[in-house]
């Protein structure tokens, strides 16, 4: 067990050391990705399309920030596999491993900007209470629901290529079907399923919540958002496993 | 120890192989396509006992590799079984696992984390690793301005550090140079000295030789013989 967490720790610090070394603006570059977002859809929404809702600069940051830790896991995850695909061949080790650390590094992006959406609330006149907390509890099936998906990308990208960009299109119609620019309260009632099918929605919008409305946690609705989570991370995993075992000769 | 039986191994060729979800739909009402099976190894019997030092020999594509990669785990068997009781650390090819990127130390640690060493493990056979590799001055430099002789040593040295029963090696002494391969030779006496097992594929019978108690014989992914290295060699020779 003590190995398997080294392993995990070193894969993740090599990546992250990895992805941030060659570019230019290195890890500040995470930063300003969602920043530079919520800016341009800040001017679209709120000043050219005259969008009113209050407080809108941070519901549409914390709904870039954890969307886009959604889309990082899994298409760094893909990335990964394909860039270790000499390991894979030549060195056994447990496979989950490339996708966990993948996950981890899009994790260790999050907690970084959450740090700067958090700054954002203290000077918008926001503090910081109780409900921080249930917040990180929410981030637990965030997690877990963003790892069942990459591993199951993961599996049948290794035998089907065309995945990557099949989920690039699925990506692209999950940002506008997801509350990232608007809120829940805003889509028609007919609609509503749309939300109530979809985690990263759920957990957006238990977010905003906890976050920036202020209501009380809603145990209900976690629990829900949970045990979605779970049955995804529990078929992703089962999948991932029958099917790493031929990677070596796939890949 | 490690048990083999009836051991077979299929490679599926497919020529047009569907590498996409679109492909596959379009050839879904199609007549099956063409899938070649390329027998690697076809029945494979034998027991390796602890301390014993094996080589496999056998022209290219007898099923060297592809044995080896078995018994690392890396493969799964199509056919048969293979138990294998102990630690396994196999080195199948030069640096793998390292990255160009990081230095020579943070490449220990990333590699001896792959082959299931521990952090505390790595801190305390640090010293001894890039001793042994004679890259004592080149412990922060980056891998990318190593040469290859120079990844081989760094990653032959971690992976000889480990708490190993079995060591599997392909045929990969032939990049070290000559001081380097001496210590290796010296350390694989030791080894075996220790009671464990060693097994290496190489297509230099020298050292097939002067190391080897038992040598397995492989043509076209059949066994052709197992016996003694003397009795092998002579049947190789004829061949």
């Amino acid at each position: 067990m003590n190995k398997y967490f080294n392993l995990i720790k070193e894969v993740t610090l090599a990546d992250f050391k990895i992805r941030y070394k060659k570019s230019l603006l290195g890890f500040f570059w995470s930063f300003l990705k969602p920043l530079l977002m919520m800016v341009v859809l800040y001017f679209i929404f709120a000043i050219v399309l005259n969008l009113n809702t209050e407080n809108y600069v941070l519901f549409l940051l914390l709904g870039i920030i954890i969307w886009n830790f959604f889309v990082d896991a899994t298409i760094i995850s893909m990335e990964n596999i394909i860039a270790k695909r000499d390991l894979i061949m030549k060195v056994y080790f447990p496979r989950q491993v490339i996708v966990i650390s993948s996950c981890l590094n899009s994790l260790i992006v999050l907690f970084f900007n959450l740090v700067i959406f958090f700054i954002l609330m203290l000077v918008l006149g926001f503090s910081l209470n109780f409900n921080l907390l249930f917040f990180l509890v929410i981030l637990i099936p965030l997690y877990l629901f963003s790892l069942g998906i990459s591993y199951l990308l993961t599996a049948l990208y290794v035998k089907y290529r065309d995945i990557y960009h099949i989920w690039g299109v699925f990506i692209q119609i999950g940002f506008w079907v997801t509350p990232i620019i608007y809120t829940i309260d805003k889509m028609p009632k007919q609609f509503i399923i749309l939300y109530l099918l979809n985690p990263i929605a759920r957990i957006i919008e238990l977010s905003r919540d906890l976050l920036i409305r202020g209501n009380l946690f809603n145990f209900l609705n976690f629990l829900v958002v949970f045990i979605f989570a779970i049955i995804f991370y529990l078929i992703g995993k089962f999948a991932y496993k029958k099917l790493s075992i031929y990677f070596p000769e796939e890949i | 120890m490690i048990k083999i039986q009836n051991l077979t191994k299929v490679f599926k060729i497919e020529h047009e192989k569907k590498r996409t979800i679109f492909e596959l739909l379009i050839h879904l009402f199609e007549k099956k396509s063409k899938i070649e099976k390329l027998y690697a190894l076809k029945n494979i019997n034998f027991e390796i006992n602890d301390g014993d030092f094996i080589g496999i020999i056998g022209r290219n594509g007898s099923g060297k590799t592809t044995l080896l990669k078995i018994i690392s785990k890396i493969l799964v068997p199509t056919k048969g079984s293979v138990i294998v009781r102990g630690k396994v650390i196999s080195f199948l090819e030069l640096g793998v696992g390292f990255h160009e990127d990081l230095t020579a130390k943070e490449n220990v640690y990333l590699y001896g984390a792959l082959i299931g060493m521990t952090k505390k493990e790595i801190d305390k056979k640090f010293n001894k690793i890039i001793q042994f590799s004679n890259l004592e001055k080149f412990v922060d430099t980056r891998l990318r301005s190593f040469s290859s002789g120079m990844k081989v040593r760094l990653a032959f040295s971690t992976a000889i550090q480990t708490n190993f029963n079995i060591l599997i090696l392909d045929e990969i002494l032939a990049v070290g140079d000559k001081d380097f391969q001496k210590k290796c030779y010296d350390i694989f006496n030791k080894f075996s000295k220790q009671g464990k097992t060693i097994i290496l594929t190489s297509h230099d019978l020298d050292v097939v030789n002067k190391f080897c108690n038992k040598v397995l014989l492989l043509d076209r992914g059949k066994r052709i013989l197992f016996d003694k290295t003397d009795k092998v060699l002579k049947k190789y020779s004829r061949i």
